[in-house]
């Protein structure tokens, strides 16, 4: 569905991605993991179309550009609208949906996300958490064939963070394709087809869960290590 | 000696009076929305990534915003005839040049709303595929509009108050108006002490409107 190859960003002399490489598949999910600074968020930017590519290829097999939604670290609200006009904006200009469909779908989502009290909130009467779930629902209406998420739960209080994880669980297992930035390896690990470990710009591992294995590269071991006292995930 | 005080003459004169208040008025209106049209062009030129647009707009609101609004005002006077060879009537003249002094104060003031949106609302449009027309009309001027309105008030304000340097090229405006009346009436102190009134009656009501919503900003913010 979407293949990246050989993938360069420079940022004047500076490689902030160097040949990256990876595949991702109808249903599939792409775990990206990697100290902060590695790039992660870029690579991201690189899919969306927010940052230029220097080099390599971006492919989007049967995968149209606007069918990819992606759920930013900070939420990225817009300030001026209510949580149901942020939801129903795009579908309805950019998508050009039937309104009352839009609509139908967004009460729909907004049930599902545990925010249908707040459709008609303004981003600055929200909590952290709302706001969160806010943007997943802003990029859930849009149907999207593959769903970017970038550390989503970074920025949430940890009481907070169960109840966005048990979200994407539930997209999960009807098949959404995901890309996760995430630092909640516990997390990452029950969720993750595959994984993408990035350091320095560069891919230091690329396959499924074998890649934890003890055995493996020291640096992921490293990384891996660092992690267990975040790595408590209470969601089911 | 003490004055005698006569307001009746204000009352035996207040169709000539009304007409001048019209024209302010219709001045003012004109170069609102003209100044303000030249004001966001102006702005989205100094703030587009073109070098071609942006120094010449930069230029150009530095230029007018240093001018005072007298010397354009007398300068287009005299030389707009023989430059384009158009006639053009002074109660225009003067919208011009209002126009023209409102769109550079009022860029820089566009300019500083625009400039108040973080980054990241834009990206979130054009990650969902929003096209920077309807980026700017839904998110970008909207959210702008709300950090431009005071200032922009003050400024329109202002506008009001330049009106009356359009007298000094006979627009028959609220000041050119007064002065006609004097001229026949010679009762300059009631005349003067009317227009001063007149102008309060109009201003006031803006700048109670203005620090209103200065007030209900702050409180959300």
């Amino acid at each position: 569905m979407l293949e990246i190859k050989n993938l360069v960003v420079e940022i004047g002399k500076r490689k902030i991605l160097n040949k990256i490489n990876f595949k991702i598949g109808p249903g599939e999910i792409l775990v990206v993991l990697g100290p902060s600074g590695s790039g992660k968020t870029t690579l991201l930017r690189c899919i969306i179309g927010l940052t230029e590519i220097s080099g390599g290829e971006i492919l989007f097999n049967n995968l149209s550009t606007n069918k990819i939604g992606i759920v930013f670290q900070e939420f990225n609200l817009w300030d001026n609208l209510t949580v149901l006009e942020n939801m129903i904006l795009a579908p309805q200009i950019v998508q050009k949906r039937d309104a009352s469909e839009v609509y139908e779908n967004s009460m729909y989502i907004l049930k599902k996300v545990a925010l249908i009290e707040k459709a008609n909130s303004y981003p600055y009467q929200l909590s952290g958490g709302q706001k969160q779930r806010a943007a997943l629902a802003r990029a859930l209406i849009m149907n999207p064939d593959l769903l970017l998420l970038d550390e989503i739960t970074s920025s949430l209080d940890p009481e907070l963070v169960a109840s966005v994880l048990k979200i994407i669980k539930q997209l999960a297992k009807e098949k959404m394709a995901m890309m996760i930035v995430t630092h909640n390896l516990a997390f990452a690990k029950e969720i993750g087809d595959k994984f993408l470990f990035i350091e320095e710009g560069q891919v230091i591992e690329y396959g499924g869960k074998e890649i934890f294995d003890k055995s493996q590269n020291p640096r992921i071991n490293k990384f891996v290590a660092s992690k267990i006292p975040e790595a408590v995930f209470q969601g089911n | 000696m003490t004055y005698n005080w006569d307001f009746s003459i204000i009352f035996a004169y207040k169709k000539a009076i009304a007409s001048g208040i019209l024209i302010t008025l219709g001045l003012t209106f004109s170069s609102i929305i003209f100044g303000s049209i030249v004001g966001l062009v102006l702005c989205l030129l100094k703030l587009s990534k073109n070098k071609y647009t942006k120094y010449p707009a930069m230029i150009i609101i530095e230029a007018f915003r240093d001018l005072p609004i007298l010397v354009l005002l007398i300068w287009l006077f005299y030389t707009i005839t023989p430059l384009t060879g158009l006639n053009i009537s002074p109660f225009f003249i003067a919208v011009i040049a209002l126009s023209i002094n409102l769109g550079a104060f009022s860029a820089e003031i566009f300019r500083a709303g625009f400039n108040s949106i973080h980054k990241s609302q834009i990206e979130a449009a054009k990650s969902l595929g929003l096209k920077k027309i309807q980026i700017l009309r839904y998110i970008t001027l909207p959210q702008a509009l709300k950090v431009i309105l005071p200032p922009l008030t003050g400024q329109y304000i202002e506008t009001i108050k330049l009106t009356s340097v359009a007298s000094i090229i006979s627009v028959a405006e609220l000041l050119h108006k007064s002065q006609d009346i004097i001229s026949v009436s010679y009762r300059p102190l009631e005349v003067y002490t009317a227009v001063a009134i007149i102008y309060l009656a109009i201003i006031i009501p803006l700048s109670l409107y203005l620090q209103k919503t200065e007030k209900k900003q702050n409180v959300r913010d």
